[in-house]
């Protein structure tokens, strides 16, 4: 099937997006945590914890450059323990699409379109992503390459714009709470991390998967570039204690903005980038999700199963969480944490520990 | 080709909603809105019920005004008041008062009364914050004045009184040195920092029945007979909060103080007394550099305010010449000049001592700088405020004095 090809600059601006909108979009090293002031620490020291996290990733997938996942898993692990590990992943998609899609929603209908019924925004995000699903992984690629200028663009002109309001003096003083704080502010971050488990899937869609590793490490380090920048102007503009308040710091910042009298209401800036990751984010997990499925089952074509996959996100965005507060709890780290470990780094751990077994085998064979 | 006619037809007809998607779902036209220019709130302690005016406007009644063609006419905005047990249930109850819905997106302005602001402002400013209307750039006043009495001034240069107000304030911060310049974000960030009081610009009527003072006021109050006196309105001095309850109010002198200390001046003129004469000379202060540093010096705590200002002088009204000692005049016009910024942030620090009020910030200096030293002494931080030895290095340097050297010689 992955006769398509993307391009690995493609690829790598595909993880950029949507790994950079989610955290930047609820800044979780500031709202979670207690850092406070120091949430800067906790973004640098989660974008260290996670260059391994994301290696781990990215090298399973090469060891496997023309299979996905969901084709090697069975024969490593044999066909039941390889479906019951490839089952994780499935729904690990779903859900990160599900939580991610929601909390769009959420601030769409706190700040813009009150009266709307959240199933009308969910629904018409899905159908956009399902739509560019089922054009295929080349299609979002190039869609990719198109948006990255408007999402970058919009992300820096909202920093810019708010930098006459910062006093930098907010960032002071330095690590008075201890490391306690800016440890705990680094596990939702490297919890997303997560969501590179894409690449188990769309590495086999490159030309040469083998040479993706420094790409696959640059997009993170950049996603937390654009983290970083993020925390520190809106700890500036915003102040830590007021930060870790908001439900969205970013959207605040940007509401907050004025540029002497004439430049203001720039909250489309926020909404803007918000908008496309989400899109290009929630078309990647349909696809995956979608390929996964027909893998698993050795179906012909993924492509029909993705408008009944898309009702199910829809449903299950709207479902999951009864309201904001809820919906809060999920993002706290003692909830996250353990979910993901199961969903993500236990299904890795097997996969590992399979590929080493085989290896062993082989070489014993030869001998 | 075959298989591109049935696309180009899909892409038509799924491009045909294109054309009813204008008409989006939560529209609003602003023609049918009372657009809402200045919000005052008011607290009654009686019953505990929160009132709220409003100065509310017509867009295009507006747009008629500036325009200068219909503008003679009626009045463009209308006071409403309503009250709650909260903002949002007041303004709530303005609507049945009002005949168009009420818009309060474009309000820049709002307006404490001083019972409010002495109740605390913490309940207005979460609705302001959690409201997705409002505007954290707002900029906050506190009224001396009855509230209603103020949104209904007549000021002849604007359209309308809150318009007239936020001019006015933005004017006095860019051009003068009289209030703190303060927006609705930067008053919750000083409530939830530690070590910083909140210090906001004061609004009053003067002239006609409204103030006390008004020394500058009303000068044209006798020509038409018709009319009555202009009013005029003061923003100027400020009200120091403990908290988010006001404290009380510095004065024009020791808010000036204040700015000096706080290195937020714009642009500031003292008159300072001749060497030579019983005359006065104006010097203005454009370009200045600014520290605020806090120490602790064996145990001790200390905060030291550095100023270093460059200055001009504005006018002169003694008639000697310059010429001869002219070096000893400036650097004792350097040296009273001096003098006098640091009278003012003297009586800046003992009007704000009084109301144990730290509107300077020096706690929150010492926590970002002493973190440690803070969270020992954040207790006793009322007392540690009250002498606190604060160092005012204060350095004048008069680099101008305008296009002609000696006042004129009269004969």
């Amino acid at each position: 099937m992955p006769t398509e090809r993307i391009g690995h600059r493609q690829l790598f601006l595909t993880l950029f997006i949507i790994r950079t909108f989610i955290v930047i979009s609820f800044l979780p090293v500031l709202t979670i945590g207690g850092a406070l002031q120091d949430a800067w620490i906790s973004t640098l020291l989660a974008a260290v914890f996670n260059l391994p996290f994301t290696w781990l990733i990215v090298s399973l997938g090469q060891r496997f450059p023309r299979e996905t996942v969901f084709e090697y898993a069975p024969r490593l692990l044999g066909p039941w323990l390889g479906r019951a590990v490839a089952l994780p992943f499935l729904w690990l998609f779903l859900w990160v699409a599900a939580i991610e899609l929601r909390l769009y929603s959420e601030v769409i209908i706190t700040a813009f379109l009150v009266e709307t019924p959240l199933i009308v925004v969910v629904l018409s995000m899905v159908i956009v992503a399902a739509a560019a699903a089922i054009c295929g992984v080349e299609v979002i690629g190039r869609l990719v390459d198109m948006l990255f200028p408007l999402f970058v663009l919009a992300i820096v002109l909202a920093l810019l714009l708010a930098l006459p309001d910062a006093d930098f003096a907010n960032l002071m003083p330095v690590l008075s709470r201890g490391w306690v704080p800016v440890l705990k502010g680094t596990v939702i971050p490297l919890a997303m991390t997560a969501q590179f488990v894409v690449l188990l899937v769309l590495l086999p869609s490159l030309a040469r998967p083998e040479r993706f590793t420094p790409w696959a490490l640059g997009a993170i380090l950049l996603s937390y570039l654009a983290l970083f920048l993020t925390v520190v102007v809106v700890i500036a503009t915003l102040s830590a204690e007021d930060g870790a308040r908001s439900f969205f710091p970013f959207f605040r910042m940007v509401r907050s903005v004025s540029i002497g009298d004439f430049l203001q209401r720039v909250d489309a800036l926020t909404i803007l980038p918000w908008g496309l990751g989400v899109f290009i984010a929630l078309s990647v997990y349909l696809l995956c999700g979608a390929r996964g499925v027909a893998l698993l089952f050795k179906l012909n074509d993924y492509r029909p199963l993705i408008p009944p996959m898309a009702v199910i996100w829809a449903v299950l965005a709207v479902h999951n969480f009864d309201d904001i507060f809820e919906f809060r709890t999920v993002l706290q780290p003692r909830y996250t944490g353990p979910a993901i470990i199961g969903l993500t780094l236990v299904p890795l751990m097997l996969l590992w520990g399979g590929w080493l077994i085989q290896q062993r085998r082989s070489r014993g064979e030869k001998k | 080709m075959k298989a591109g006619r049935p696309a180009v037809l899909l892409m038509l007809i799924l491009l045909l909603p294109a054309l009813l998607a204008p008409g989006c779902w939560d529209q609003r036209e602003p023609q049918d809105q009372a657009i809402i220019l200045g919000l005052a709130i008011d607290f009654i302690e009686e019953t505990a019920l929160y009132e709220v005016f409003v100065e509310t406007a017509i867009p295009s009644a507006l747009a008629g005004a500036e325009g200068g063609s219909q503008g003679g006419g009626g009045p463009v905005s209308q006071v409403l008041g309503a009250r709650g047990y909260t903002i949002f249930e007041a303004l709530r109850d303005l609507e049945p008062l009002s005949p168009r819905e009420l818009y309060w997106g474009d309000s820049e302005l709002v307006i404490f009364s001083e019972t409010l602001a002495r109740q605390g402002l913490a309940p207005v400013l979460d609705f302001f914050e959690r409201e997705r209307h409002s505007r954290m750039t707002s900029r906050p006043l506190v009224a001396r004045n009855d509230l209603q009495e103020l949104l209904r001034v007549d000021l002849p240069l604007e359209d309308t009184a809150g318009l007239g107000f936020l001019s006015q304030i933005i004017t006095q911060e860019l051009s003068s040195a009289s209030v703190p310049a303060v927006d609705l974000r930067r008053v919750v960030m000083m409530l939830s920092q530690p070590g910083i009081e909140v210090f906001l610009p004061q609004i009053r009527l003067a002239g006609g029945e409204g103030g006390a003072g008004g020394g500058g006021a009303g000068g044209s109050g006798g020509g038409a007979e018709a009319q009555p006196p202009a009013q005029v309105v003061r923003i100027e001095s400020g009200a120091a909060f403990k908290g988010d309850r006001l404290a009380g109010w510095l004065g024009p002198e020791a808010t000036r103080g204040w700015l000096w200390i706080t290195g937020n001046i714009n642009r500031a003129t003292e008159s300072v007394p001749c060497p030579v004469c019983d005359g006065f000379s104006s010097i203005e202060v454009i370009h200045y550099t600014h520290s605020l540093e806090a120490v602790i010096e064996a145990g001790k705590p200390k905060v030291i305010v550095r100023l270093n200002a460059d200055s001009r002088i504005q006018d002169l009204n003694c008639k000697h010449p310059f010429a001869g000692s002219r070096e000893e005049i400036i650097s004792t016009l350097n040296s009273r000049m001096a003098e006098a910024i640091r009278r003012k942030m003297e009586l800046a620090l003992a009007e704000a001592r009084a109301l144990q009020s730290d509107i300077f910030g020096f706690g929150r200096e010492f926590y970002r700088r002493h973190p440690r030293w803070w969270s020992a002494m954040e207790k006793d931080w009322p007392f540690i405020f009250q002498d606190l030895p604060v160092e005012l290095q204060v350095q004048v340097n008069l680099r101008r004095i305008g296009l002609i050297l000696d006042p004129v010689e009269v004969r």
